[in-house]
């Protein structure tokens, strides 16, 4: 039975940081990933294309693109991104919110700048 | 234009309204074509001939000239005062449909022409940093999060007008790009004591912003009617 979680309520309706360091450094993309998407985390997760997880961005006012990119393009080491969108499937969401997503599986993962701090 | 758009009337009551004008024209000319088709069928002997008869209400003279030219002009009449009618329905149903499209084009080009206007302020402030136009910490995350709202507004208006816009997903994504590539470079992320310390300047990311801003703009001139 594939999860289906309702990221809107059950996270957070405004996802724009990447991890502890940016903005107010809540509501992560770390923290979404580590708490809902760790199991997908290896390389065994990715020997098949069934689906693993639904998420529904009905209640999702605001998503910002280190979000996407630190939720979705850090896979890109595991699967391309059509595998990915097949992995972790998305729910009533808008085209501007699918295409920020979409130009992050595009564009690869961006490893953290470190002179953020 | 106003006026047509407050006239609400559905188009199968005009095609009444204009078969029963059509109807009254006919029956007003109908001795007169009556007559001629009358004459017409009964000298190639064709029994239909007795059809039209019926509605000749007076005994005349074929050979009466005056009255061959005034059924003549009656059938005339008749043709080309349906021939009218024709032409104007056709007029008017096509000026609906053309009044129709130029309201969706002009709605579309306001819409278009207020995330031109949102993409301008956003460029202002993302320049000002570029040119690292900020005296102090304070001033360069004011900027900053005037970049991320001035954003969110280009989003909000393409999300609330996508029926309207009609943009192509590629459109889309060219136009998201620019956010994609600001929001997580240098620019919005390094803290002002490191820029002042490692003297940074932000010569590159210029480079490669520049061509994503005018591209995101080249999606809304040219999706203009």
């Amino acid at each position: 039975m594939i999860k289906k979680i309702d990221v809107g309520t059950e996270f957070y309706h405004s996802l724009t940081n990447r991890n502890y360091q940016q903005r107010d450094g809540k509501n992560t993309g770390v923290g979404f990933r580590e708490t809902y998407l760790s199991e997908l985390d290896t390389d065994e997760a990715w020997k098949d294309d069934s689906g693993f997880i639904i998420l529904d961005f009905t209640n999702v006012k605001k998503m910002g693109p280190s979000w996407a990119n630190e939720v979705f393009a850090y896979f890109t080491k595991y699967a391309k991104p059509k595998i990915i969108l097949k992995k972790i499937k998305l729910e009533n969401i808008s085209r501007v919110k699918k295409s920020i997503i979409q130009n992050e599986l595009e564009g690869g993962y961006s490893r953290e700048i470190g002179f953020m701090a | 234009m106003d006026s047509w758009h407050k006239i609400k009337m559905n188009n199968k009551y005009i095609y009444v309204f204009l078969a029963i004008i059509f109807f009254f024209v006919f029956l007003t000319h109908i001795d007169g074509m009556a007559t001629g088709l009358c004459y017409w069928l009964s000298q190639k002997n064709n029994f239909l001939a007795l059809i039209f008869c019926a509605f000749i209400e007076d005994p005349i003279n074929i050979n009466d000239l005056n009255t061959s030219i005034s059924i003549i002009t009656k059938c005339l009449n008749i043709i080309i005062g349906v021939g009218g009618l024709f032409l104007g329905i056709y007029y008017f149903s096509s000026r609906i449909s053309y009044d129709r499209e130029a309201a969706a084009i002009e709605k579309k080009n306001i819409r278009l022409n207020m995330i031109l206007d949102q993409l301008n302020i956003y460029d202002g402030f993302v320049s000002k940093i570029l040119r690292m136009d900020f005296q102090d910490e304070i001033m360069l995350e004011k900027i900053r999060d005037k970049v991320e709202r001035s954003f969110e507004l280009v989003q909000l208006l393409i999300e609330n007008n996508d029926a309207i816009l009609n943009l192509t997903d590629e459109d889309i994504q060219t136009v998201t790009k620019v956010n994609a590539y600001v929001d997580k470079c240098e620019i919005m992320i390094i803290r002002y004591p490191f820029i002042l310390e490692q003297e940074i300047d932000f010569k590159e990311q210029k480079r490669e912003y520049i061509p994503l801003i005018q591209d995101a703009r080249m999606v809304c001139l040219q999706n203009m009617g």
